[in-house]
Parts: structure tokens; sequence; C-alpha cells
């Protein structure tokens, strides 16, 4: 039977080989974080990282295994309740304490999931709705310790005591590159799971428990593990919040931030840690930078809940699976051209706006970077968001402007122009990124929102030109690094 | 060899397996019957899914009553499914390896690999070997079901309509792969058994050495195939018969 | 036993709430397999409409049917439009989606009426049953029992002696077979979706009366009913009644027990828990189609 020759399937490689992305990514972002943000922005970003933990530990459980776990917030609680009471109590530092509240998180994590064990779907998410409200009247009542005697630590009247950050840590900067580490390190951690024995078994588990059962597999077991190291990390994620502010708000675990956990997390993705990271960013950093505006949080909570129900609408995949499915056939030399290409261009970009004053370096460097990770992000939020009135017509959509960009792509060659044929396309990208990162450079770097879209604008423009340029030249040195490297998104989902 | 004694199955009123003694004891024994007879439950029994209220089942000399559904791969069962179990995130090499992971293999993790590697070539998927479990198409999946069933030098390996939806031609390299599995560890005698159970007669007939048929729970006949298929009552069971109308 | 009565009364009644939306819950589940988080979010938005329409100077009995009218027909847009295009996805992602529901509600409410103190006035309020001298119960809360036990045995009537009663509980029992026999899944889910918007609607004014007019404390009340509908295992109304009656009273009791008592609000849960972990409590076997261990 003839086929038309098949793009060769690529492995989708050794564990090591899958968690090298996520280190590279985590390591810029410790490193470059605090030379371009606020005081305000890195301690917002620094929750926005423990968060993203967090989030991971919830899309271990409904990514691996199909499990809703709505009290993964809860046992955040718990493990910042132990780290904040160990180190108050014994005065243990900080990051034995740390990492005995996660452990004790884990346990607890362990304990929710023994009967959860037996339990379709639905129950276990109803289980953790209720242990999640049932862990919020409980520390409503008891607090988080702050100094105080007795087994809850908490001071009546008096002085509330904050606990001090690690000696390694203690400037807002460098700990925002601590706690940076520690989330790398747990997101690696689920990571590695992944691309090994226990992450294929779960996968097993995930298709067919009975199939699961006739090979071999000890379900339980490998679902308990999953409970409690979804524990372990949540709980460590808490601790770190407890590190950045000294304390943790009696208030601040109630069940909504729970449900809002899950909830971001299947929209930012629960098949890979960019999705993690996004619901970081969604739960913490983009309603405090709707703040800035006034906008009413509740709004964005309303929005999130709309996003949720075209997330699921659309198949569960969330952006990180929109950013995936577009990059998924994407070439490492692809990437790491894009990437040099805008990096090299954000450089000459920053020197040149600082040289007319416009605008610090480092905000337009970043400025720039921000836009190539949104450059896919973006319009698939805007795809999502059609996919909201069903398929049809997001499929409707697509062949007109389809149809379109080619008539507009065509026009523009007759006049003896290149044009890519999805002209139309990439412009309403192009439009959108620069307006979407032009505020959040406006917001978050105190960029004028002018400058912020000129920046944008210029440096796409100018990246396509030498792209086009370049080609010819380096593409031997492109078809070497694809032989060597695999696609890094293709195992994606 | 499989040796039941006396097996009875009990759901409520229905008893879909009703005083079963036989002994299996050909490399290569299929199971027929017509739909409610039995053959899955029997099968659901085997795999430990399912507990008899009375009777005994043994595997080689083993005996399975009690044995725990996740302990019976280790002892040397396995069994396919009649609806599709490859995960679809993984890699067929992926799918494979996790059954791997969870048999005990002297040289460890190379073994392991090895292993993998030889199984998907016995069935003759060497070229789909990092094709994601969704991308494969039905009889690949059919195939990879039965390189999973096959890992570890298994005593027994249970297909459940292995040739469900497959084409002509491809029946015929399930037949070849069917065939060749108890000689896939090697000795003349074969160290594997295989029952298969599936309703595609060309398939038993190409393939089994010896056929049981079940009807209602009970055992209707067990030799030969070709024999087997002949017989009136078999016939009687699978087609019915016709009763003359009273003018 | 004197000083226990109000408490009884309280709890009772509350309970009787908490059993209305739990019936509302189980009706909805066992109808198209859907367990409803945006209950509490939808009875939270009757009251809150109910009561802004009192306070623009309106009849009472007007805001009553906006309010409840809301509910009803925010829920049958979601069942006809939205929870269709899900319908075939798995119970769980169908019951994350109300959630998406829920929230959405919660936050323009929240947005919208904001945290100001507020109460629902309903005219029963003002009357009730006295003895001798003193007020055993008011009329609306004997109404809130009343409209409970009402509601189970209406429900009850509706889906054993009606045809429309008769294809949800086919469809409970299985939705693709009973498809193919005829029974219209999209209209029979709409018909049970605006059934459980309008029990919402009820309940949740209810709920405004008797704990909070809160958008948000509103929305949240639906842990507890659903708690209620867990100790009759998404099934049973004549238990998922007692469940809720239970839970009211024990939780009203709690007050008393100086030890115990900030803990209260939590009752709904660890009963909730414990029923799980009882019904739970038979060894794992394999389930029908061999997908999965139950």
């Amino acid at each position: 039977m003839a086929r038309e020759k098949e793009r060769p399937d690529t492995s989708p490689g050794t564990p090591l080989q899958r968690i090298r992305p996520l280190l590279i990514t985590f390591a810029l972002i410790a490193g470059v974080g605090p030379m371009v943000l606020s005081a305000y922005w890195l301690n917002t970003f620094t929750t926005v990282a423990c968060l993203a933990l967090a989030s991971g530990a919830v899309a271990l459980l409904y990514g691996q295994l199909g499990m809703v776990s709505l009290a993964q917030f809860a046992m955040a609680g718990v493990g910042g309740w132990f780290c904040l009471r160990l180190v108050h109590g014994i005065g243990l530092p900080f990051e034995i304490a740390l990492v005995i509240g996660a452990l004790v998180a884990g346990v607890f994590g362990l304990l929710v999931g023994l009967p959860a064990l037996r339990m379709r779907g639905l129950y276990l998410a109803l289980l953790t709705l209720m242990v999640a409200a049932a862990f919020q009247v409980v520390v409503n009542v008891i607090g988080f310790p702050d100094g105080g005697p007795g087994w809850t630590g908490k001071v009546v009247n008096g002085q509330r005591a904050l606990i001090e950050r690690p000696w390694l840590a203690s400037s807002d900067a460098a700990y925002f590159r601590y706690a940076v580490l520690w989330v790398a390190a747990g997101l690696a951690l689920i990571e590695w799971h992944r691309a090994s024995m226990p992450g294929r078994a779960w996968a097993l588990i995930r298709k067919s428990e009975a199939a699961a059962v006739a090979a071999g597999v000890s379900v339980v077991g490998y679902k308990a593990y999953a409970f409690a190291l979804a524990g372990v990390l949540a709980g460590l994620s808490g601790g770190l919040i407890a590190g950045l502010n000294g304390q943790l708000d009696d208030t601040g675990f109630p069940v909504s931030q729970s449900i809002l956990l899950f909830a971001l997390t299947i929209v930012g993705g629960a098949y890979h840690w960019v999705g993690a990271l996004f619901a970081g960013l969604l739960i913490r950093a983009l309603p405090a930078l709707l703040n800035d505006h006034g906008v009413d949080g509740n709004l964005a909570n309303a929005f999130y809940g709309f996003a949720l129900l075209v997330s699921l609408i659309q198949g569960r995949k969330g952006l990180a699976g929109q950013l995936a499915d577009f990059y998924k056939f994407v070439r490492m030399s692809r990437i790491i051209e894009g990437t040099t290409s805008w990096v090299g261009i954000a450089a000459l970009v920053g020197l040149l706006s600082w040289w007319a004053d416009q605008t610090t370096i480092a905000g337009a460097f970043f400025i720039a970077l921000i836009g190539l990770l949104f450059r896919i992000a973006i319009p698939g939020v805007c795809w999502l968001l059609l996919g909201f009135f069903g398929k049809p017509v997001q499929d409707k959509a697509e062949a007109l402007e389809a149809a379109a960009s080619l008539r507009l792509a065509g026009w523009v060659e007759s006049r003896g122009w290149t044009a890519d044929h999805r002209i139309i396309k990439r412009a309403l990208n192009w439009l959108f990124i620069g307006l979407f990162v032009g505020w959040v450079a406006w917001g978050v770097f105190q960029v004028p929102f002018l400058a912020a879209l000129a920046i944008l604008w210029g440096a796409m423009a100018l990246k396509v030109a030498m792209e086009h340029a370049l080609y010819p030249h380096i593409l031997p040195l492109r078809q070497r690094i694809d032989a060597r490297w695999p696609k890094p998104f293709a195992a994606y989902r | 060899m499989i040796d039941i004694q006396d097996l009875c199955v009990q759901f409520g009123g229905v008893k879909p397996i009703d005083g079963l003694t036989v002994q299996l004891t050909k490399p290569i024994v299929g199971l027929i019957g017509p739909n409610g007879a039995g053959k899955t439950t029997l099968l659901n029994v085997l795999s430990g899914f399912v507990t008899p209220v009375r009777g005994s089942v043994s595997v080689d000399g083993m005996q399975l009553t009690g044995v725990a559904p996740h302990r019976r791969a280790a002892m040397g069962l396995r069994r396919t499914f009649q609806t599709d179990q490859i995960a679809d995130d993984l890699t067929l090499k992926d799918n494979v390896l996790a059954v791997a992971d969870h048999v005990a293999f002297e040289g460890g993790r190379t073994a392991a690999e090895k292993s993998v590697l030889a199984a998907i070539d016995f069935v003759g998927l060497s070229h789909r070997l990092n094709r994601r479990g969704s991308d494969l198409s039905t009889e690949e999946c059919h195939l990879a079901e039965i390189a999973k069933a096959i890992i570890g030098s298994p005593k027994l390996v249970m297909l459940d309509e292995p040739g469900a939806g497959m084409s002509e031609s491809e029946s015929i390299h399930l037949e070849r792969v069917i065939k060749d599995i108890p000689f896939f560890y090697g000795g003349p005698a074969g160290k594997t058994q295989v029952f298969l159970i599936d309703h595609d007669v060309d398939l038993i007939s190409a393939c089994c050495n010896e056929t049981m048929v079940l009807d209602f729970g009970r055992l209707l006949a067990l030799g030969n195939t070709h024999e087997v298929l002949r017989q009136p009552e078999v016939q009687q069971a699978y087609l019915g018969t016709f009763s003359e109308v009273a003018a | 036993m004197d000083n226990l009565i109000p408490f009884l009364v309280v709890g009772l009644s509350v309970g009787a709430v908490y059993a209305l939306s739990g019936v509302g819950l189980v009706v909805l589940y066992r109808a198209s397999g859907v367990v409803n988080f945006a209950y509490g979010a939808l009875g939270g938005l009757a009251a809150m409409v109910c009561w802004q329409v009192i306070d623009l100077e309106y009849a009472d009995w007007l805001g009553w049917v906006a309010g409840i009218g809301s509910a009803t027909l925010l829920s049958w847009g979601y069942g006809r439009y939205i929870a269709a295009s899900l319908t075939h996805q798995d119970r769980v992602v169908r019951a994350m989606a109300t959630l998406g529901f829920a929230l959405m509600i919660m936050g323009i409410a929240q947005w919208y009426w904001g945290d100001d103190p507020r109460r629902l006035v309903l005219p029963t309020d003002a009357s009730g049953i006295e003895v001798e001298g003193r007020r055993l119960i008011s009329h609306t809360r004997l109404v809130a029992l009343f409209l409970a036990a009402g509601a189970t045995l209406g429900i009850t009537w509706l889906l054993l002696k009606t045809p429309l009663g008769l294809r949800m509980r086919a469809l409970q029992s299985n939705r693709t077979l009973s498809a193919l026999l005829g029974v219209r899944i999209k209209r029979v889910d709409t018909w049970a979706w605006t059934l459980a918007g309008l029990l919402a609607g009820i309940s949740g004014l209810f709920m405004g009366n008797m704990v909070r007019l809160n958008p948000v404390v509103l929305t949240f009340l639906v842990i507890p009913a659903m708690a209620a509908a867990m100790v009759g295992r998404m099934n049973s109304l004549a238990i998922t009644v007692s469940g809720g009656l239970l839970i009211g009273v024990i939780e009203a009791l709690t007050a008393l027990e100086p030890s115990i008592q900030r803990y209260g609000s939590a009752t709904a849960f660890v009963v909730a828990i414990t029923a799980l972990l009882w019904q739970q409590r038979k060894g794992i076997g394999l389930s029908r189609d061999n997908s999965h261990l139950e």
C-alpha cells in the first residue's frame, strides 16, 4: 500500500534530556529575574513560582492519573504550618523545617489518598473538596504558628513573630532565586518520574486499571505514591511561601483558593511543567497586574471560570497544550535559531533604547523575550476562546483566514515581494502580542506603553528580515543540530 | 498446562460457569462458544478478577485460588483485553517497557530493554518503536498487546479476541504471530502456553492444537479443533436448529 | 432539654435547606451524571437578584420570581448549550465544567454586589409558632422544612410516575443505550437542569435569609449540600434528606460544647468524609466493563 513519506518518529528522550529544558528555563529565570524586577514584582513572582509548584502537584495527580484533588492547596497549608511550627518551636533551620513540613504534608496527602484508592474520580474530587473545606475551618480556628506557646504555637496577646529567611537567602532577590531553585527541583522531580518507571506505570493505570493489574502493576502502590509525592510538593510550596513572608495568613487558605488552583492548573495545562508556570502566573501575577488598573479580582475569577469551561470543552490541554500543539513539530534547530535571534535583537534593542533614554536595558530586553514566549500562547488563547463557540466555528474561522491570507499573499507576491502564506494570521498575532506584552511591560516594568509597542513590533520586523536573509547560510548547521537532538515538545500530552 | 476442577462461578442468580472440569495441555488451546457462554468469565477467573464460589484452578501445578490479580503476572500469567489497553501518551516501546519494569530480569535494565525490543520485533512492529500509543492503528494495538503479554517468559498467555477488527491480511499476520508464541522462548515443546478466545473460526482452526467449547458455562466439547468444529452439538450451539412448526 | 430546642429548630431548618439543595444535586446527578458545583452559586444569584428587586422598591413576590427565575434560566441555558457540548466526556470533566460555571457566576455577582452587609427578609420571618409566649420556630423555617419534604415527595413522584421521570432514570442507568432506544438525551437533560435550577433558586432564597446574604458565602454553601448528597450516595433522595437534616442538627448542637464550638462549620465535611469512608469500606473489584477497579 503506497503511503506518503512519513515523518520518522523520534524517541521522547532519556529522563535527563527531558528535564534539561526545564532546568535551563528556570536557571534563566533565577538569573535574570532579580535584574529586571522591582521589589514588589520580585515578591509577587516568588509567590508565582511557589504556586507553580503547587499547581505541578495538582497536575501530577490529574494529568498522570486522572485524579482530581481539590485539596492540594490545603496540603500546602499543612506544609507551611509545620514549617512555621518547627522554626518557632524548636528553632530548626529553615531548610530542615521546610523539608520536614513537606514530608508531613506528604503523609497527610497519603492519608487523604488512601480511601480515594477505591473511589471513582468524582468521589475523590468530592472527598478532597471536603478535606479542603475542613482545613479552612481548622486553620481559621487554630491559626498559623507565630511564636506562641502550646501545640498550636499561636500568640494570643502580644507581638506576633515572623520566621527569618535562611541566611543564604535573606534579601528579596536572593530568596527569589532560592525559591525558584526549589521549585525547579520539585518540577524536575515530577518530570523525572514521568520519564521513568513510575510515569510508565501511571500511564498504564490511567488507561485502564484492570490492564495495569493484569500486567503486574500494583495500582494501589503507585496511586498511593502519587498522592504522597503530590502532598510533599504542595507542602514544599507552602513552606516556601511561609519563608517569603515570614508568616502565613490564617485566612489565606480558603476552599476557593484550592478550587482556583485546580481550575487554573487545567487552564494552564496539566500535562506539562510549562502549564504549571502558566497556572502560577494566572493565579498570582495576572490579578496583581489587573489590580494596577483597579480591575476587581472578582472579574478575574469570573474570567477564570470561563477559561476553565473553554479549556474543558476544548479538550483539557490548556495553554501549555496550545503551545505544544504549535511547537510539536518544531525542531530543536528552529527553537535555537529563534531564541538566539530574539536574544540578539533584544540586546540590540535594549542598547538602542537605553541610548535613546526611553527605558532600561533590562526592561527592553525582557519585553522582547516575553514577546517570544507569548508569540504562540496569545494567539492560542484567542483560538481557545473561539473554540467556546464550538469546533465548527473555529474551523470556519481558520478556513476563512487561510483563504484571505492566501489571496493577500498572492497579491503581495505579484508585486515582487515575498510573503508568508498565512500573512493575516501572522499580522493578527503581531497585533495581539504587541498590545498584550506592551501592557505587561507597562504594568510590570514601568515602560511607557507606546514605547513598548514600538519596541516589540520593531523587533519582530527585524527578526523576520534577519531570518529571511540568513536562512540559506545556516541551513547545514540546522540540519546537523536536528540530527542530534529530539524535538522538545514531541512528548507532551 | 491449565487444570480446572469443578469450577463454579455465580453472580446473583446467574451462573456463568457451572461445574467446569477440564485439563488443557496443548501449546495453543482455543476457546469458543456463543455469546454469554462464559468465555470472558473464565478468563477473568484465571486472571483473578472474579472469585469462584467453588472449584480450583491451577496452572503448571501452581494453585491460583486466592492469589491476588496483580501477583499473577509475576507467577507467569498474562492476558490481553477485548478493548484497547495501550496507553495513549507513551510510545510503543514505553508501553511494553512498562510491563517489563515489573518483571524481574537477570541483567537488570539492559536485559529488560533487550527483551522489550525482542518482543516488539517478534510481533512485527519494530518500525513503530517510537510511535505514540494514540497514533497506532487497531491492528498495531492488538499486536502491541501481545508483545506486552509475552515479556518475561510467561507460562500462560491468554488472548481475548485479539483478532477483533482486523482485515484478512492482518489476520494472517496475527495467525503467524500466535503460532510462534509458544516457541518464542525456545524449546521444541514450547515454554509458553497460549489460551485463545475468539469468534473467528478461521483463526481458531489455523492456530489451535485443541479447542474447548463452552455453552452456558458448561464444557460442550474438547479436542482436536477440526473435529470439534464438525460436531453437531457444537454447530447447534452456535447456529441453533430448525424446529418443525406444527401445522 | 429546654435550651436544646432553639438549637434543634435552627439545626432542622438549616438542615432542611441543605436537604433541599442536596435533593436538587441528586436529581441532576441521577438524570445527567453531573455533580453540579454551581448549585450554590445559582442559589446565591437568586438571593441577590431577589434582594436587588426588593431594594428597588418593587413588590416582594416580584423579587422572588425574578430571583428564582434567573437561577432557573441560567441553569436551563447551561444545560441546553454548555452541558450539551460536554455530554460525551467523562463525569469528572463535566463536574469540573460546572466548577467553571460557578466561578463565573460568583465572580460577577461578587463584583456587582460586593461584601456590603445585607439581609434578605421574607414575610414569613415575622410570624411563627409560639409556645408559652416564646417563639419556637418562625414560619420561614417551617416553610423550609415543608418544602424539603414536599420537594422530595414531588420529585420521587416525578421520577416514578411520569414519563419524563422514566426517561431520566433510563439515562441514569445507561445513557448510550437509552439514546439508542430513543430517549432524547438533550431534552431530558435540559429538563433536569431546569428543575435543578428551580430548586437551586428556591434554596438560595432560604439560604440568603437564614445564613448570610453574600455571593461567596452562598456559593460555598454548595459544599454542605454536597455533603448531604454524599450521605445519600448521590442516589437516594430519602437518605439525602436525612443526611441534610442530620448535618444541620449536629452543626447547630456544636454551639453548645465550647471545645468544639468553633469547629462547628466543619460538621458537614466531617459527616461527608465519614459517610464516604463507610460506603467504600468493601474490597476492590473489577467494574463491569473491565475498565477500572471499584
